[in-house]
């Protein structure tokens, strides 16, 4: 029994004021506090800050894209980058960060065994995956002839078999089109397959994953990332889930509106005030931070877009039966107008939000920076004078073409803690975590309270996972902790055969070895599949 | 010390011979330098556009071949790309690649605005051996510069025909762990890449090591190569015979034999293999995790 | 100040300079030069380990390094300032990152000399390895400076990526010299390899004869040789022979290489074959 005393404790379940008080931990739980006993281990934490150790919702850390990308960054001397942190490194970094739950955002079900290798090499963290359904075959197939009962089996057969935790929707019908030659489809122009159109994909795959009660639900990368002016569709997207639960993911790259020189503005306002419609949706903004950044998407048809205009090698493969896994390295400058642009969207996005728990901080990593930025955003959410330095940094389109520089909000510490923690661990169907109930799992957090906040967030004065320190004084302990977390949602065994017939012509490898081809995964968690939404 | 994986390996080899470089402060390489720093520092000055076999299957109508003998190290080659048996197949060979491929950039670029209104469902392969790798950078990234010429207006795929069976699995695998495709120096202190001294040649000669461990079958060394490992103490962990001399030989379970494990197809798409036979004989990473943990007492 | 490092006898192995700079040793006292930690690629030696140390008084500051030189490598790796001086050859990567100061070689030089080097100057009595003032591993940018001056013959990739500077070889050098390229200028007084050129963006070959010339370059006349003549009277203020017929005649230009962004040019005494 472990007693953390004299902290300021952060429970975004209990609204975004701190309260006095002792944290009871036994078993690696947190438990109501106890007058009985003496507990075997007290923490003094007088002059720190307790909260719930973030949970990680969107990031690429794992995978044959991975592998693909980091021949981008060979270069002789010292390997530390960054951007391209091995899986171990990753988990590591997320641990100093404060961060012990971590979903990699995408996984193609052909290469879901490189996956898996990397996601076992992520001792320390929970840690997850998600899988890419957004152009594969099988499952338009059953989308377009409207049978969804045997859309829902194909779902939840692919999400096991890949040893994934939710199905992720990456600009349905996007690579199909790609590959035939085609521009990406509308959000009501047919994909190729019958009379499906993208808003069918969307508005259907929602319905069988809900349906299905996967603790997350479907995980949306919506049509025309990064054009000037999708705002209008990326609403439209919205509107299409029909107020169903869904998750849309790096929003920021989709919150632009048309500026009259034919270059981006913020459509943050826009976006914010139709996601305000849906309180059922959760969103992840994507923050772009200047620098270097890795482009690691399976959209492939809005990388070749932003390829052709930068001109620079990608390394670009295309998978069967799905979409493409892509890469583009990229640079966003603080004088570009463009990038200054997306950057001050992003924030404009998050403090527009009203409710934290909904909208989360990401950076898409390595896409928009690497997640080891997040305390500099937090820095920017919560103070204006900060936010307003850096504005006078970038270039005046920043200030200019979106309406960062007139909002007076700030975030307040509370309101940090639910957008790291509470939200995303809501959002992903864990319960268990990202509150500090009794019952909750002791994953913790501590600062050291202080003025520099960017300093504070950097650099925990300790971690603890499972009721245990895994970070201290620049040491972290990874060992024997953390669980791969897989969804399993029931499907119909019968239907095997069927899916076997239908997936066995599109695909060069046997049936058998397809995915994880039953490869028994070691280390897992099973989340059940109750999902009733919230 | 220098651990040379061989491209026989499969995948999981390689999380249990870093962790053994690192506890001896150990030089890691490959027998198979071409399809590791070459092929992906060509692939960071060029990028490249590729496929797994199920799409060039359904989509190719022509290949061309950079090496003459390619089909006959691609058996199963027609089987995935139909293009092939149906005879629309160019080969590509000269004795100066370079100036060939320079050739073939020109007229490229010559015929481009012609090209990108002549967009239709033509999609093409080019197929390139490690004889493309072999003598220099340069001739690999001028091939993928060509590539991404054809690529402004029709749909080119390219694949590399690595020469072992495991080439790309262990590039990859050391890729995600280690950050490079071998060539490194793995220490506590991290990990120093240098594709141009760390090469198991330039080690030997330069004196950095007086060991060598290789692991699995060295089939793809070349002779110079062989002869080299002479002026040093070999110790070999490979599952069959090798021409070498050796001055200790562990044999070892070979993966899809007498082991399970991960290799990965010509498209690196992995392949899980399971043991046919059960024998006595461990896997190579339960050797480099034996050999990590005993040092370790 | 004249610091002499010597190798002992006893060391056979391999021996890296990098971390060691070696014009900071005048600051330094005897015991302090013994006790610096060899730690590249965590070699367990000290400075005293491996060399004997002697410290003269002399006229310019000067460091020596003798014995079995041809196992040293990085020999002043990063330099600044002052004069090193190699008394037989020196391993590989020898001047590499340096930014000023001289560096003899009275030997031969192993592969990577001068690597991404930003200035002062190396010169090399005998041949120099591969990769001679070329870019890191990976990158695109070489060298951005200075001057290397190679008595003998060159190895293959000289001067790739080279951003500014001149590399001169008395000899010959082997394939793929300038490739990729910035600018700069390269002579080569002997015969230059195949590939010459490959991918350079702009900067001048300067060759007796080239063996071939890729496709990308295309013949541009004869040479204006205003420039190139003072670079000549320099180099043989410095002690280069010119080969007469170099005084005599323009050099045939090709210009490329066009399939980069093909501003650059390759001088050639003699027409390609």
């Amino acid at each position: 029994m472990i007693v953390i005393h004299g902290a300021e404790v952060y429970n975004p379940a209990r609204g975004h004021a701190p309260q006095p008080g002792d944290l009871w931990i036994e078993d690696g739980r947190i438990i109501t506090p106890r007058q009985d006993v003496i507990p075997e281990q007290v923490i003094d934490a007088r002059g720190m800050i307790i909260a719930p150790a973030g949970v990680e919702i969107h990031t690429h850390v794992t995978g044959y894209p991975l592998s693909l990308a980091r021949r981008f960054t060979l270069s002789e001397g010292c390997r530390k980058n960054p951007l391209l942190p091995s899986p171990e490194e990753a988990a590591r970094l997320y641990l100093q960060l404060g961060y012990t739950t971590v979903f990699d955002a995408a996984t193609s079900p052909l290469y879901a065994f490189s996956s898996y290798s990397d996601l076992r090499q992520m001792e320390g963290v929970d840690r997850g995956t998600f899988v890419l359904a957004g152009d594969h075959h099988l499952l338009l197939q059953a989308l377009a002839s409207n049978d969804m009962d045997y859309a829902r089996n194909i779902i939840a057969w692919l999400v096991s078999c890949s040893g994934g935790y939710a199905l992720k929707l990456v600009n349905p019908g996007g690579g199909l089109a790609w590959k035939n030659h085609r521009k990406a489809p509308d959000l009501d122009e047919g994909i190729g397959i019958g009379t499906l159109t993208q808003r069918d994909v969307l508005k259907r795959c929602v319905q069988a994953v809900n349906q299905l009660g996967m603790p997350h639900p479907v995980h949306i990368h919506a049509g025309q990332l990064g054009q000037p002016g999708n705002a209008v569709n990326f609403c439209n997207s919205i509107r299409a889930l029909e107020s169903q639960r869904a998750h849309l993911c790096h929003i920021q790259f989709f919150s632009y509106g048309l500026d009259p020189s034919g270059g981006y503005r913020s459509g943050a306002e826009e976006v914010v005030r139709t996601l305000e419609e849906f309180p059922q949706l959760t969103c992840d903004v994507g923050q772009i931070m200047f620098g270097d950044a890795m482009t690691v998407t399976a959209d492939t048809s809005a990388l070749s877009r932003l390829q052709q205009g930068l001109k620079k090698p990608w390394i670009s493969n295309q998978v069967e039966a799905e979409g493409g896994n892509n890469i583009l390295p990229l640079k966003y400058a603080p004088k570009d107008p463009s990038n200054a642009v997306q950057w001050a969207t992003g924030l404009e996005l998050l403090l527009l939000s009203p409710d934290p728990a909904r909208m989360f901080l990401t950076t898409d990593h390595p896409n928009g920076a690497p997640f080891e930025t997040y305390p500099q955003v937090i820095e920017l959410l919560m103070s204006r004078e900060a936010r307003l330095e850096a504005l006078q940094q970038v270039h005046r389109a920043a200030r200019d073409r979106t309406g960062l520089a007139a909002i007076e909000r700030e975030y307040s510490l509370g309101e940090i803690f639910a957008m790291t923690s509470f939200g995303p661990a809501r959002s992903l169907g864990l319960n268990d975590r990202g509150h500090l109930e009794p019952g909750a799992l002791a994953d913790i957090r501590c600062y050291r309270k202080q003025a520099d906040i960017c300093g504070m967030f950097a650099s925990p004065e300790w971690v603890m996972k499972n009721g245990r320190i895994v970070y201290q004084n620049g040491r972290v302990d990874t060992q024997g902790f953390g669980e791969i977390l897989v969804a399993r949602p029931k499907w119909d065994q019968d239907q095997l055969p069927h899916i076997k017939s239908d997936l066995e012509n599109r695909i060069s490898i046997s049936f058998d070895l397809y995915a994880l081809g039953g490869t028994k995964m070691e280390n897992t968690r099973e989340v059940p599949c109750t999902s009733t939404g919230f | 010390m220098a651990v040379v994986l061989c491209s026989d390996l499969p995948q999981e080899a390689v999380p249990a011979a870093l962790a053994f470089c690192q506890q001896h402060s150990a030089f890691l390489v490959t027998d198979d330098e071409f399809s590791g720093s070459i092929l992906s520092l060509a692939m960071k000055e060029a990028g490249t556009l590729s496929a797994s076999l199920g799409i060039l299957r359904d989509c190719i109508n022509r290949v061309i071949c950079c090496g003459g003998d390619i089909l006959q190290t691609l058996p199963r080659l027609e089987k995935f790309v139909p293009a092939v048996n149906a005879g629309h197949v160019r080969f590509l060979e000269d004795d100066n690649p370079l100036a060939a491929l320079q050739n073939l950039r020109l007229e490229t670029g010559a015929s481009a605005a012609n090209m990108a209104s002549n967009l239709d469902d033509q999609q093409g392969l080019v197929l390139f051996d490690k004889n493309w790798l072999q003598e220099d950078l340069h001739i690999a990234v001028e091939l993928l510069h060509w590539l991404a010429d054809l690529n402004r207006g029709q749909r080119w795929y390219s694949l590399y025909a690595a020469p072992a069976a495991n080439s790309l699995g262990i590039c990859n695998a050391l890729l995600s762990t280690a950050g490079c495709p071998g060539n490194m120096h793995v220490s506590l202190a991290g990990i120093e890449y240098d594709p141009r001294q760390f090469r198991l040649h330039q080690l030997i000669n330069n004196g950095w090591v007086d060991t060598c461990l290789i692991a699995g079958n060295p089939s793809l060394m070349p002779a110079a190569l062989k002869e080299d490992l002479k002026k040093v103490t070999t110790i070999l962990l490979s599952p069959e015979p090798t021409d070498l001399k050796p001055a200790l030989t562990l044999p070892v379970a070979r993966a899809g034999v007498d082991c399970a494990g991960t290799m990965q197809r010509l498209d690196q798409v992995p392949l899980r293999l399971q043991p046919l036979f059960t024998t006595s004989r461990v896997p190579v990473e339960a050797i480099f995790n034996s050999l990590t943990g005993r040092a370790a007492v | 100040m004249r610091v002499v490092l010597e190798t002992r006898q006893d060391c056979t192995g391999p021996i890296s300079l990098k971390g060691i700079n070696l014009p900071a040793l005048f600051h330094l006292s005897q015991g302090e030069i013994w006790q610096l930690p060899l730690n590249h690629l965590s070699q367990p030696f000290v400075l005293g380990d491996v060399f004997k140390v002697d410290i003269r008084d002399s006229d310019g500051d000067e460091v020596v390094l003798r014995g079995d030189t041809r196992l040293l490598h990085y020999c002043g790796y990063g330099m600044d300032s002052g004069r090193v001086m190699v008394e037989g050859d020196a391993g590989a990567c020898a001047g590499s990152g340096m930014s000023g100061g001289e560096l003899v070689i009275e030997g031969n030089a192993g592969d990577c000399l001068g690597v991404a080097m930003s200035g002062g100057k190396i010169s090399v009595q005998g041949n120099t390895g591969d990769w001679c003032g070329a870019a890191l591993a990976g990158e695109s940018k070489g060298m951005t400076g200075g001057v290397i001056l190679t008595g003998g013959n060159a190895g293959s990739n000289l001067g790739n990526g080279m951003r500014r500077g001149l590399i001169a070889v008395a000899g010959n050098c082997k394939n793929y010299a300038g490739s990729c390229m910035l600018a700069g200028t390269i002579l080569c007084l002997g015969e230059m390899g195949a590939g010459a050129g490959v991918g350079m963006q702009r900067g001048s070959l300067v060759a007796g004869t080239i063996q071939s010339i890729l496709p990308g370059f295309s013949p541009a006349g004869l040479a204006d040789t205003g420039w190139l003549r003072l670079y000549l009277n320099w180099l043989e203020e410095n002690g280069f022979t010119m080969p007469a017929s170099w005084l005599e005649k323009p050099p045939y230009r090709f210009s490329g290489d066009h399939l980069a962004a093909g501003k650059g040019e390759i001088l050639a005494y003699e027409f390609p074959q």
